[in-house]
């Protein structure tokens, strides 16, 4: 799928409101508030213990993770529904956009980051912290900071990949595309001259066939320039190896060019999904560290 | 396949010696009777119904499609019409009624209930061929159309809003029906000779321009209700742009002079004319190149026709498919891929579209798609014999049919969800689980262990689905479960907003969940 112009059209105005960086605000702004709150109160690390702490920090985590259950399962949103619909109109309504997965995804963010305050009491708490107690600490940072940068990913990735040319919006797309411009290229070679052939294969097709630095790519993401500029400037430069050629030659490096693109086309798409499965791997590790926290502090307990 | 349960067996000779007492059937041939005789025993769908006094005959702003002619009995009408005028009929034996859902797929204008013990004679709209083929029949038919659609209509249009009742019936005389089929049908050229005023009754129309430097700009589309011909009407008598039909469409035509004559005895309509035709000139400032593009793009992908769009706004997508998951988990298979046309910054997916003129519809052979007052295309499973002909017609492949199977497990998993066929509709009232304990109540326990199956009587091998925008739930699946928004459903018309180049016409309510 190719960009066809940014035309000033718009929906409603429910939904033209300025959303970009909105995620990453309130994960910033939450972060911040649990750490004024920390800093404001000292002393309430001490009077909550470090069982409460503990407990505290741990229903929050458990509170946030309740985002996942209800992301990729409707039985809850269906229940509360079903309670909505027993209610007047109005608070119906209210029902319904509060369990929206945008609402949702929200909640997850601000719990998430607010988990920070009783977390740090909790740390305050335990002086001597075994391995076990130092890797769940690391694994819980880890998470916090896995879920800031998910936020600022999502709020501005999408914007990013979509004043792109290439736009396809799922990997398979992606595939199909890189495929077909291959196909072309090959096809695009076919009766012309061998020094055009040689040159094809030893400049275009490891283009073709090969892929990008992901930091390259990332670099591109992040600058907002476009990766395919400097193989396009470099195949240019051997456009004398096929003299007699040129028309020929530059529909080669256009199909380069496309061809890196959808490259970073396909980067793009595996940022978006690579950051989710690493957030919900730190998030399972937690959650295991966690219970053999607990059972250890159980144990030590005497319960 | 399901029967009403107030269809009455009955032999078709018998049917045709009541129905050729009535004025309307007495030039049908002998061929003509045997050729419908033949169609009441094996057409689907002609029935003959008995209503008890007081049961709704038709239902008001539903879209039942089929003409209705009392056997015998009486039924009635006690309304109000758009313009707020009494409506008071009566329909004895051989009356005929419901022409405009059978013959202009739109909705019923008024409840018509029986007075008495009443026998109706159904004949839904792809049976119309049937008593059409007498040309008597067919010209009253014809007439009667005419005349309730030019009414109907008359009573939407705003241009008429300010004019008394006589108008109307001085205006239906000079009034004809033009039904197009086709997209880009010239119906006035930039420049010629104008010899009417038009109506949209059904469908889309394209206004466009061709500028003085040669350039083609698409200036806006006009729908159902909206008007044009009257820059000619009260300017130079030649048309100011160009008008193609944007699809299949129904106009009324009203023969330019005797309408200017009319104006001439009621200024006020002249005066509305005059401030839309300002409007209209300065909408060509408004539209660049490349609005005009979009314009032109969108109404050759379908996307204006369309009445509830889902589209994904590019900016805030990513990517995660959430919103197919939601669907797949609430109807046991997806009816959404994530893929299709882009417009500006909006994705347009293959999922339904609920169109203005649903080709899916009109493919069905027996009635099986269906529209809801609100709009809503969706399929009637108890009538559908599994043809696929709706799959194949779909231009947008929104339709896939799936073996009988796999639909079976998909209706069971959506009856688990749901709950019960009317749960949340109208939202938020349910009545139907009042007898149960509260907790159960609150969690709907109960229901779902009613959750089993669906049976079919006929079965066939295959069944369709396509998105019935979560008929019965009170938000859309892939809306609602969209981490971002990025899923919306909204009128085509919406996207245009700004420019005004498509009025709106939203009816879809949970269309607007959220605003
Ligand atoms: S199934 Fe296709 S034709 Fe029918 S309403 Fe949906 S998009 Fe339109
Ligand atoms: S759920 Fe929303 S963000 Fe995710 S793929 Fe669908 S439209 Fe995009």
């Amino acid at each position: 799928m190719r960009c066809d112009g940014v035309v000033s059209i718009r929906v409603p105005a429910s939904h033209q409101a300025r959303h970009f960086g909105r995620l990453t605000f309130w994960a910033l702004g939450a972060t911040l508030a649990a750490a004024v709150v920390h800093a404001a109160m000292p002393g309430l690390g001490a009077r909550l213990g470090s069982y409460r702490s503990g407990i505290v920090t741990a229903a929050l985590f458990a509170l946030a993770s309740i985002y996942t259950i209800r992301k990729r399962w409707m039985w809850l949103t269906v229940r509360v529904m079903r309670i909505a619909a027993r209610m007047p109109h109005t608070i119906a309504h209210r029902m319904l956009i509060a369990d929206r997965l945008e609402s949702w995804r929200l909640y997850h963010v601000i719990i998430g980051a607010a988990v920070l305050a009783p977390f740090w009491w909790h740390l305050d708490q335990g002086a001597g912290a075994s391995r076990l107690e130092a890797a769940l600490a690391a694994v819980a940072i880890l998470l916090m900071l896995s879920g800031l940068a998910g936020a600022i990913i999502q709020d501005f990735l999408p914007r990013a990949m979509r004043v792109r040319p290439e736009q396809e919006v799922r990997p398979e797309d992606v595939e199909a595309a890189i495929h077909d411009v291959y196909v072309q290229a090959e096809e695009a070679i076919l009766g012309h001259s061998e020094a055009l052939v040689h040159a094809y294969l030893k400049h275009v097709r490891p283009v073709m066939l090969g892929a990008r630095p992901a930091r390259a790519m990332l670099l591109a993401t992040i600058s907002g320039a476009d990766p395919a500029a400097p193989v396009v400037a470099r195949l240019r430069a051997h456009k004398d190896e096929a003299p007699n050629e040129a028309e020929t030659w530059e529909r080669l490096v256009l199909l380069a060019q496309r061809k890196v693109r959808l490259d970073h086309n396909r980067f793009n798409l595996a940022l978006g999904a690579g950051w989710m499965r690493l957030h919900i791997a730190l998030a399972i590790v937690l959650a295991v560290l966690t219970a053999f926290h607990v059972a250890g502090a159980l144990y030590f307990a005497g319960l | 396949m399901a029967e009403h349960t107030n269809q009455v067996a009955i032999d078709p000779a018998e049917i045709w010696r009541t129905l050729r007492q009535f004025d309307a059937f007495s030039t049908f041939t002998d061929q003509q009777r045997e050729s419908l005789e033949h169609a009441i025993a094996h057409e689907f769908g002609m029935t003959v119904r008995r209503y008890a006094q007081g049961d709704y005959i038709c239902h008001k702003g539903e879209f039942e499609l089929d003409l209705c002619i009392v056997l015998s009995g009486r039924a009635e009408v006690h309304d109000r019409d758009d313009r707020g005028v009494e409506v008071h009929t009566v329909y004895e034996a051989g009356s005929i009624f419901g022409e405009l859902g059978a013959m202009g797929g739109r909705p019923r204008s008024f409840d018509v209930i029986a007075a008495q013990q009443t026998l109706v004679f159904h004949i839904p709209r792809h049976a119309l061929k049937h008593l059409e083929i007498n040309e008597k029949l067919r010209g009253i038919l014809a007439e009667r159309y005419r005349e309730r659609a030019v009414r109907a209509m008359s009573a939407r249009v705003e241009l008429f809003a300010p004019v008394p009742e006589s108008f109307i019936d001085e205006l239906i005389p000079h009034c004809q029906i033009a039904r197009y089929d086709l997209r880009g049908v010239p119906i006035l050229e930039q420049g010629q000779a104008v010899d009417g005023f038009y109506i949209i009754l059904d469908g889309f129309v394209q206004i466009v321009r061709h500028r003085a430097d040669g350039q083609r700009r698409v200036l806006a589309y006009l729908r159902e209700g909206e008007y044009f011909g009257e820059m000619a009407l009260l300017g130079t008598g030649n048309a100011w742009a160009s008008v193609f039909t944007a699809g299949k469409c129904e106009l009324i035509k009203i023969d330019a002079g005797e309408f200017a004559e009319l104006c001439r005895r009621y200024p006020a309509v002249e005066r509305a004319m005059r401030e839309a035709i300002v409007q209209r000139q300065h909408q060509e400032d408004t539209i660049t190149d490349e609005l005009s593009d979009l314009l032109e793009k969108s109404g050759q992908l379908g996307v204006i026709q369309s009445d509830a769009l889902l589209v994904m706004d590019l900016d805030r997508c990513i990517k995660c498919d959430n919103c197919v998951r939601a669907c797949e988990s609430l109807h046991g298979r997806s009816r959404l891929i994530r893929n299709g046309v882009q417009i500006g910054k909006y994705l347009v997916p293959s999922a339904c579209r609920h169109c203005d003129d649903p080709k899916c519809m009109s493919a069905c052979p027996t009635g099986a798609v269906a529209r809801r007052p609100e709009g809503e295309i969706y399929f009637k499973y108890d009538v559908c014999i599994g043809c696929g002909n709706c799959a194949i017609a779909c231009p947008f492949d929104n339709i896939t049919m799936i073996d009988t199977p796999s639909f079976d497990l998909a209706q069971a998993r959506k009856a688990e969800i749901v709950g019960g066929r009317d749960f949340f509709r109208p939202y938020p009232q349910t009545h139907h689980d009042a007898g149960a304990g509260l907790l159960a109540r609150l969690f709907g326990w109960h229901q779902e262990a009613h959750a089993t199956p669906q049976t079919h009587e006929h079965v066939a091998p295959s069944y369709p689905i396509k998105c019935d925008l979560c008929d019965g739930l009170p938000f859309m699946g892939c809306v609602h479960s969209c981490p971002t928004g990025a899923a919306i459903r909204i009128e085509a018309a919406e996207l245009f907003e700004e420019i005004g180049a498509v009025s709106a016409r939203s009816h879809i309510r949970k269309a607007n969940e959220g605003k």
